[in-house]
């Protein structure tokens, strides 16, 4: 709260009611700004269109025709099914497993030093080599995708998970044990609570990379799937269809990173809201 | 947080184990007296790290046991030696090239990182400083940042074909939101409070814009400048593997097109080595170092 100056009343209300039809015209423009960049945004795309040729960069209204096109006779329900459920697969895959290696490498230093190599290597393993290696390893088939998507997801959710563990504030759990808690509401209310938030965060950023690599080893190895897609019209040169595929399938996964994980962040984080405040 | 800011890198370092270490600790595995003679060079970290990169290279043998797909690791050493030393491959008429792939690769990653960094930054700036820029730049950043690599490296060859510029332009556009993300990041981080201070004792603006502004986005521009390092060399390859006649990408295909996975799998190790001693020798000391001041503490400095 800030201080609250000592005048009039009657100025008070005067001051804020003021304050208040500025700050809601300044809202208002911020908001115009996102609709204006939007705006150029489309316009520099109609210019390009243009300039390089409808061949190359189709105008946006034809894209989006063709989006429409493919998501109500192009299969685009199936496609995405078949990639959603395979990037699940993987995805699910890892959060298992890199939430088991998490825990030991946060609370033992041996498998630290050990796994430290290898989780590095996947890290800075560049992912067409991961798509093509995919291929070699299992052909084309749905598992070698999903076991891809596992793959490069693991890092970023065990180095998160061990984060958070080790985040932990020691004095809380120093004081439960010396006011006699069980382990059990020490798990419970200390180590999951406080280390939640950083295993989302992980977890989030696992997603992007995951969805990214499961498209591109569809590119590589998959007779099905937006990736399959994308690659069949780059191959045909039809950039529309191209385009048309990746929109679609980029909106649909934004808009889960963006909605659905982070409502699933806010949730989890709910504890920090009514405890201290507001916390930044 | 649907704003800038909202790309983190990965931790780099694994943290120290847990700080649990109190009775509490012991809810973990189990930890055997430290000391103990026999155990301690099985505990010591060098040896277990080593121990690790060991057991990588089993499970690398083991799989090409298995597979008889997967190269083994004396084929692919002997064909790396091969393309190093220039000596033939066998039958065909094909003799070993190392330097030109690597030298072309390198330059085209090198002109896009020198013409996507400063325009990054730039944009960054804007964005940081500026609502109204913000406003106008910020999404549509995000969603050229949401486009995945993939298409990037089609559309680039689409748009220019068999030449130079597709590579470069998709290392321009891998880079540009990457850098630009974190830069801005770093400018909303500033504390005001700082800058208003700054302003009530009359800083003259040379100094503001020195320490406050450079020092305060400097980290977060160093992440953003390390990650654009390794998501530009990772785009490049995309595209150098569908649309290029030289590069490093391009001879891996070559290799994996010609059925000779050895090669393949030996330009992907000169792929990891290169960027592993990029990030260990250049990046991460150059970020190391824009992140110092922070570390001091302020008041008992010196």
């Amino acid at each position: 709260m800030s201080a609250v100056p000592s005048v009039a009343p009657d100025a008070i209300s005067q001051l804020s009611a003021q304050e208040l039809r500025r700050s809601v015209w300044r809202r208002w423009g911020l908001r115009s700004t996102v609709v204006i960049g939007w705006v150029v945004f489309v316009g520099v795309w109609y210019l390009f269109s243009s300039f390089l040729g409808q061949a190359l960069l189709p105008p946006l209204h034809t894209v989006v025709n063709r989006a429409w096109e493919l998501i109500t006779e192009g299969g685009f329900g199936s496609n995405l099914i078949s990639s959603v459920t395979r990037l699940v697969g993987g995805f699910l895959l890892a959060l298992v497993a890199g939430t088991g290696v998490g825990l030991l490498i946060a609370y033992n230093d041996w498998w630290r030093n050990l796994l430290q190599g290898p989780l590095q290597l996947i890290i800075s393993l560049p992912t067409i080599s991961l798509a093509v290696m995919t291929l070699i390893l299992f052909g084309i088939s749905p598992l070698g995708p999903v076991l891809m998507t596992m793959l490069v997801a693991i890092p970023y959710i065990t180095m998160n998970v061990a984060q958070g563990i080790t985040g932990v504030d020691r004095k809380l759990i120093v004081m439960s044990e010396a006011f006699g808690r069980t382990r059990r509401q020490i798990v419970k209310d200390i180590l999951v609570p406080s280390s939640i938030l950083s295993t989302l965060g992980g977890a989030r950023l696992a997603f992007a990379v995951a969805w990214r690599m499961e498209l591109l080893a569809e590119v590589f190895a998959s007779s099905q799937g937006i990736g399959f897609q994308i690659r069949r019209s780059f191959e045909s040169y039809d950039t529309q269809a191209m385009l048309a595929w990746t929109v679609l399938f980029v909106a649909v996964m934004l808009l889960f990173e963006n909605f659905v994980l982070r409502r699933i962040d806010r949730w989890a984080g709910r504890w920090r809201m009514q405890d201290w405040g507001a916390n930044p | 947080m649907s704003e800038f800011g909202a790309f983190r890198p990965p931790p780099d370092i694994l943290p120290e184990a847990a700080a649990t270490r109190g009775r509490a600790g012991r809810a973990g595995r189990g930890r055997p007296a430290p000391g103990r003679p026999g155990e301690s060079r099985w505990r010591r970290p060098g040896f277990v790290r080593l121990l690790g990169v060991v057991l990588l290279v089993l499970l690398w043998v083991y799989i090409a046991f298995i597979n008889e797909n997967v190269p083994g690791i004396t084929e692919v050493l002997a064909f790396l030696w091969t393309e190093l030393s220039g000596g033939s491959h066998g039958g065909m008429v094909l003799r070993g090239e190392f330097w030109p792939p690597l030298l072309d690769s390198l330059q085209r990653y090198a002109i896009g990182l020198i013409i996507g960094i400063p325009m990054g930054v730039a944009l960054g700036l804007l964005v940081g400083a500026s609502s109204v820029a913000r406003g106008l730049l910020n999404d549509t950043t995000l969603a050229l940042l949401g486009l995945p690599t993939v298409v990037w490296a089609f559309l680039a060859f689409l748009w220019f074909g068999l030449t130079d510029s597709g590579p470069i332009i998709a290392v321009v556009l891998t880079v540009v939101p990457f850098v630009a993300v974190n830069v801005s990041a770093g400018v909303r981080s500033i504390d005001r409070g700082l800058v208003e201070m700054s302003r009530s004792f009359r800083v003259p603006w040379p100094r503001l814009t020195g320490t406050l502004l450079l020092g305060g986005t400097l980290p977060s521009a160093c992440t953003g400048i390390r990650l654009a390092f390794t998501a530009g060399w990772n785009s490049l390859l995309i595209v150098e593997w569908f649309g290029a006649t030289s590069g490093v990408g391009w001879r891996a295909r070559f290799w994996y097109d010609a059925l000779r996975y050895p090669g393949f799998v030996a330009w992907v190790l000169v792929y990891v080595v290169l960027i592993v001693l990029l990030d260990r020798l250049m990046l991460r000391p150059l970020e190391r170092r824009a992140f110092r001041w922070s570390e001091r503490p302020v008041l008992v400095a010196r």
